[in-house]
């Protein structure tokens, strides 16, 4: 779930973020290439697996949107280490889900073994805080990131197959992908000014995956299919769990097949009523650009993009 | 939901309906002609401190003429917008808690004869109005955080440019540490 789908790069150039995009781009097969032998093919069979680039972009538009003019060096650098780390998280949530592709490509663990694919996640966050140098600000921000994802990961493991609800929902996801977006705001405008925007930016990322995995999105990396199994609270689950029968059998250890589907269809027919809950936050997500940046267009464009990912 | 709790939250959507009033009478009496006669005596000391606010609305030969930044009128007149900006805050915030109120009634105060809803439900409905609550009191803090250091930001940068220090103008982060 890490990409804008089709016409990532119209959005990049609309934004007026060609060069940066371009710089990172070299700045990552630079970093690729200056990585140990023995790291160097798992690095590089991860890092051309197609990314658009959404959280570096995220980054670049929080920049923009308070201080006009080309983004400065250190500020690609954090657009760098963004990119590493979002995909050591998916290096290890493929391990955890088991998950034999991604994106239409063998995992990292599928191609070169588990064993490979944990030390080069463990060495993907060592370069990633060499690569932040001096920059101390970076480097907390990327200590948060680390430790709010770990404990994210841990708590919707044992919140699964619980009787829960929308605002569980938001605590989880906001820590999850929000907390991935809080930080990518912060790297952006480094004053905290658009850390709250950030945090709706996930919220809503994260909506639309578990909407547009229940439309069969699979654009979005997909995925529904392993959280209905394990009973992780999405969106629609949320929604539907309201109706005693569903929550029964969402609870329910071990589900079976026939299980499944009527969870999955219940689910579908919460559609409607999760479409109008992100059109909420949609509208948050502006309010907070409108009122606390400069120049709010970069923003509401990604609010935008974002919103699509579930249409 | 309980009378008692149906009473408890209809007095409090009187206090912030009242709150916003006085605030409203507050911010359109403080700088209205004489109104310094109709004040308690420290809000009429307060308001005549500021009687020189609004130099953007002089003509322009009364505004030239006044002294450079840094005399006691224009601080006073920062002073004054601050307290403009504070009192604008103030009322924003009650309007946003009147209006989340309103918005989650129906459901947070729902009695015996609309359709009924499941304690899951209500208790639902009753989490997200806290979280809105809050929400809203943590967007206007930073609202006036931010409003304020515009202000000072403006301030500093009126000084500069009466007393131009040697150097290029360094412009003053919005904040200095994460």
């Amino acid at each position: 779930m890490n990409n804008f789908g089709a016409g990532g790069e119209e959005v990049i150039a609309s934004l007026g973020f060609s060069a940066e995009m371009a710089a990172l781009r070299a700045r990552i097969t630079e970093w690729v290439m200056g990585c140990d032998p023995e790291m160097r093919a798992a690095l590089e069979w991860q890092f051309v697996s197609g990314s658009k680039y959404f959280r570096p972009l995220t980054i670049f538009a929080c920049y923009r949107s308070l201080i006009p003019g080309p983004v400065p060096d250190h500020i690609i650098t954090g657009a760098l280490v963004i990119e590493i780390f979002h995909n050591m998280t998916l290096v290890i949530d493929d391990i955890l889900d088991k998950s034999p592709e991604r994106r239409g490509r063998a995992t990292m663990h599928t191609k070169f073994g588990e064993l490979n694919a944990l030390m080069t996640s463990g060495y993907m966050v060592a370069e990633g805080y060499l690569a932040l140098g001096p920059d101390l600000q970076a480097i907390a921000l990327f200590s948060e990131l680390v430790k709010r994802l770990g404990v994210a990961e841990v708590m919707q493991w044992r919140l699964r197959r619980q009787l829960l609800g929308v605002e569980d929902w938001r605590r989880i996801a906001g820590e999850d992908t929000g907390s991935m977006f809080e930080i990518c705001a912060c790297l952006g405008d480094r004053s905290g000014r658009l850390r709250r925007f950030g945090a709706l930016l996930g919220l809503l990322y994260h909506g639309c995956d578990d909407v547009g995995d229940v439309k069969g999105a699979v654009a979005l990396g997909g995925g529904g299919a392993e959280d209905l199994r394990d009973g992780i609270l999405t969106l629609p689950a949320a929604l539907a769990i309201r109706e005693p029968k569903i929550a029964k059998l969402f609870c329910k250890p071990g589900p079976t097949d026939a299980d499944q589907a009527i969870i999955a269809a219940a689910f579908a027919r919460m559609l409607p009523e999760a479409e109008a809950y992100l059109d909420r936050i949609a509208d948050e997500a502006r309010e907070e650009a409108r009122l606390f940046s400069a120049d709010p267009a970069p923003l509401i464009a990604l609010v935008e993009r974002t919103r699509k990912l579930s249409a | 939901m309980s009378e008692s709790a149906n009473g408890f939250l209809a007095a409090m959507g009187d206090f912030y309906s009242q709150s916003l009033a006085a605030w409203q009478n507050a911010a359109r009496g403080a700088f209205a002609p004489n109104a310094a006669a109709a004040m308690p005596a420290p809000l009429a000391d307060f308001a005549a401190a500021f009687g020189g606010l609004g130099a953007a609305q002089r003509p322009a030969a009364e505004a030239a003429s006044l002294p450079k930044f840094g005399t006691q009128t224009e601080l006073l007149q920062a002073l004054g917008e601050a307290w403009m900006i504070a009192a604008g805050s103030a009322m924003r915030y009650g309007q946003t808690m009147f209006e989340v109120q309103s918005r989650y009634q129906g459901n947070v105060m729902r009695s015996g004869g609309a359709a009924p809803l499941s304690d899951r439900e209500m208790t639902e409905h009753f989490r997200a109005f806290l979280r809105e609550a809050g929400e809203a009191a943590s967007r206007e803090t930073r609202r006036l955080q931010m409003e304020l250091d515009m202000l000072g930001e403006k301030v500093a940068r009126a000084a500069d440019q009466a007393n131009p220090a040697p150097g290029p103008l360094t412009p003053r982060p919005y904040k200095a540490k994460p």
